[in-house]
């Protein structure tokens, strides 16, 4: 595989190294639930009147049907993107995870009847282009410092201080 | 207004980044399942630094809000993708990662796709 596994740092964790394949998955549901959640969001928001800085107007908001399921679709895109994130790299993530804006924008044209110009179709194919190409290298650093430090929380007997 | 609130957007965003994901390297690998997300939700409360990643997000959040209804999503979600560049650069010097040749390629294939996008 592309990982470097330490088999005498393997106590130290809570669950068992992910693949690279593995890590790709959970990188595809993240890129899903971000896009239709932000759709979701949008499609609410647009029949709003312009918010300011007042915050009850956003917690009323959140009342909205379409506001609610964008929410809680969000939700569940940031505990997701959590695990991936002790999965692999932060400079992994964040590019990989790029490809979503393009589907984003992708669904904003499709049921928002949104504009995209020929400039934005070509940035979308460089944000895929480096996306993917990020999604090709290691997702993890081979010896991160954070493997022998305390994890109070981390559970499963994982739980180790040196 | 939609450029002071795109940079609040991003701004926050890049600390929520680098703090969770300082925090979820230090909890080790986290499971998927339902019982797992669940844990995932209590080590949020636990955790002063998730917490505080967690607040920016929700700033983030909130400006986004703002963000939509005065631009098109099509440009408000790929324009605060500025955020990989930097998130990128941070995540070498903060958090010690390993940055190859194709990684730093991706993040600039990303930025001119900004760019453009920005046009």
């Amino acid at each position: 595989m592309r990982e470097s596994p330490r088999e005498s740092e393997s106590a130290f964790r809570p669950v068992k190294r992910r693949t690279h394949a593995q890590t790709l998955l959970l990188t595809c549901a993240v890129i899903t639930l971000n896009a239709f959640g932000n759709l979701a969001l949008a499609a609410g928001m647009k029949h709003r009147q312009l918010l300011g800085i007042n915050p009850i107007g956003y917690l009323s908001a959140l009342f909205d049907p379409l506001v609610a399921a964008g929410v809680g679709l969000l939700i569940l895109w940031l505990l997701t993107r959590m695990a991936l994130m002790s999965w692999a790299d932060l400079s992994f993530v964040v590019p990989v995870t790029a490809a979503g804006y393009v589907l984003s924008a992708i669904l904003g044209r499709a049921f928002l009847s949104e504009q995209v110009g020929l400039d934005q179709w070509l940035g979308m194919a460089l944000i895929l282009a480096g996306s993917v190409l990020v999604g090709t290298t290691s997702h993890k650093t081979p010896s991160p410092p954070y493997e022998r430090v305390s994890m109070p929380l981390a559970g499963r007997g994982g739980e180790e201080t040196t | 207004m939609t450029w002071a609130l795109l940079s609040v957007v991003v701004c926050a965003t890049v600390l929520a980044d680098l703090l969770q994901s300082h925090e979820m390297k230090r909890a080790g690998e986290q499971d998927v399942s339902t019982r797992g997300l669940g844990r995932l939700l209590r080590m949020i409360a636990h955790r002063a630094p998730l917490g505080l990643a967690i607040l920016c997000m929700a700033i983030s959040f909130f400006a986004f809000m703002a963000l939509v209804q005065r631009a098109p999503i099509s440009f408000v979600v790929p324009a605060s993708a500025l955020q990989f560049v930097v998130e990128t650069v941070l995540a070498k010097s903060l958090l010690r990662e390993h940055l190859g040749k194709r990684r730093v390629a991706g993040a600039l294939l990303v930025a001119g796709g900004v760019i453009l996008l920005a046009k």
